[in-house]
């Protein structure tokens, strides 16, 4: 599955077997971190609730 | 949250004018033609895409050089893909055409196989088309660092790397700017951290959301645009913390500003802009495929060269800064498809133009008649 590829790890710091990174031509740009992905779903649901507190949207709420 | 829901938070919220978003992104501008989220929008809504696709902004100037360097029997020229179908300025005059004539191009992925490339072929020059912003500037100088330190002497870089920043500053500047806010990218962010763009709400007081590259981060940072607007509350929103973070990424910053310096460069469309081009630092001019070949790639000689041409009636500097979108230009669809591109635009999958025939962006159609 998936696609191999050899990727320079120059711009992250500490690589470690098993992180996920950005890659850009060749070079990891980022690592992504759980705890950042985490964070993302916090930052959806506080999206949720700007949108539901701005306009009162029923619409904008998870079921 | 789905796009859906999004659409429908964007729809209700009370916009009295219409209003024009800029993306600046050639991954956004491909992310949103084939989302169809033009399409999704309320008609005030406008999306323009900005000088974000690196082959797009690329002058003719520096393309009929590179078509000159590529003819030399001694020289092989490494490039992204993108590069080789773009026109210089003769209609159908492109690497591709060089090539059939005898040019050597090879594509490559990364610069780093471009040093390969060198490596292995040491009776050759092997030149790096060097195009891009901020997310491939680090990789760039990187992969040359690694060429000098190994001792591969037969490798250049031809930078013509840019910048976001000035780019964005000469746009706002244009009298007939239009747009109200920024969809900023994403992988440039990366690069240069939330930090980078704080200049758009603090000096500009321009609307700034930092997006991902899904239809849902897109859209959310279209609404978050809008409500900044409504708002009248210009701010600096980061919708992509995933990646981004307020200082970016300090080694791949540290390896830029150690390999290059920030320079006058020509964009298209938008001219000469000061301090937006990455050239080597003096310490590095033996990696400066400008300084190797200047009779061809040198400053002056480009200068004669521009003098020279004839403009093609190719509207790409017009399109990437969001005065006309692609279908507004005469030859949109018609003289300039994807399979025998006139401009930049329609030959970059990144391009606006190529996007928009692509995905048969209805508007553009409609607009063209
Ligand atoms: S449609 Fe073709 S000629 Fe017109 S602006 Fe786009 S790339 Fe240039």
């Amino acid at each position: 599955m998936g696609m191999r590829r050899k990727i320079r790890i120059d711009f992250i710091e500490n690589p470690r077997v098993g992180d996920y990174v950005i890659v850009h031509a060749g070079f990891a740009i980022e690592r992504l971190p759980e705890k950042q992905a985490l964070e993302d779903l916090e930052s959806w649901e506080e999206l949720e609730e700007a949108i539901y507190q701005e306009y009162g949207m029923q619409a904008a709420r998870t079921e | 949250m789905n796009a859906d829901k999004l659409c429908s938070a964007i729809k209700a919220l009370p916009l009295k004018e219409e209003v024009c978003l800029m993306e600046v992104c050639g991954t956004h501008t491909m992310a949103i033609a084939k989302s169809g989220i033009k399409s999704m929008l309320p008609e005030k809504v406008k999306l323009l895409s900005g000088p974000g696709c690196p082959v797009c902004v690329t002058p003719a100037s520096e393309i009929d050089a590179i078509l000159e360097l590529s003819m030399r029997p001694d020289v092989i020229l490494a490039t992204y893909g993108d590069m080789v179908r773009v026109p210089g300025s003769v209609p159908g005059d492109n690497l591709a055409r060089r090539r059939a004539l005898g040019a050597q191009v090879q594509v490559v992925y990364s610069p780093v196989d471009a040093v390969e490339l060198a490596k292995q072929n040491p009776e050759k020059e092997v030149v790096f088309l060097g195009v891009g912003f901020e997310t491939t500037a680090p990789g760039t100088a990187a992969a040359a660092l690694t060429a000098s330190d190994k001792g591969v002497k037969n490798f250049t870089v031809f930078s013509m790397l840019k910048t976001v920043e000035p780019a964005l500053r000469a746009l706002m500047a244009m009298d007939d700017f239009r747009v109200q806010g920024f969809l900023c990218p994403g992988h440039v962010a990366t690069i240069i951290g939330e930090k980078g763009f704080a200049f758009l709400p603090e000096k500009y007081r321009m609307p700034a959301v930092i997006a991902g590259f899904e239809a849902e981060d897109i859209l959310a940072a279209i609404w978050r645009l809008l409500t900044q607007l409504i708002n009248r509350e210009p701010k600096l929103e980061n919708e992509y913390k995933r990646a981004v973070s307020e200082p970016g990424n300090l080694l791949a910053q540290k390896m830029m500003t150690a390999c290059f310096t920030a320079e006058t460069t020509e964009w298209r469309g938008l001219g000469s802009i000061p301090k937006s081009g990455l050239k080597f630092r003096p310490e590095f001019s033996a990696l400066d495929a400008e300084k190797r070949f200047p009779e061809v790639l040198g400053e002056e000689a480009r200068r004669i060269q521009k003098s020279a041409r004839i403009t093609p009636a190719c509207r790409c500097g017009d399109v990437i800064t969001g005065r006309i979108s692609p279908a507004q230009c005469p030859l949109f669809g018609k003289r300039c498809l994807p399979e025998d591109p006139v401009g930049p635009c329609m030959v970059s999958s990144e391009g606006a133009c190529a996007a928009a025939y692509k995905y048969m962006d209805i508007d553009s159609f409609e607009e063209n008649g």
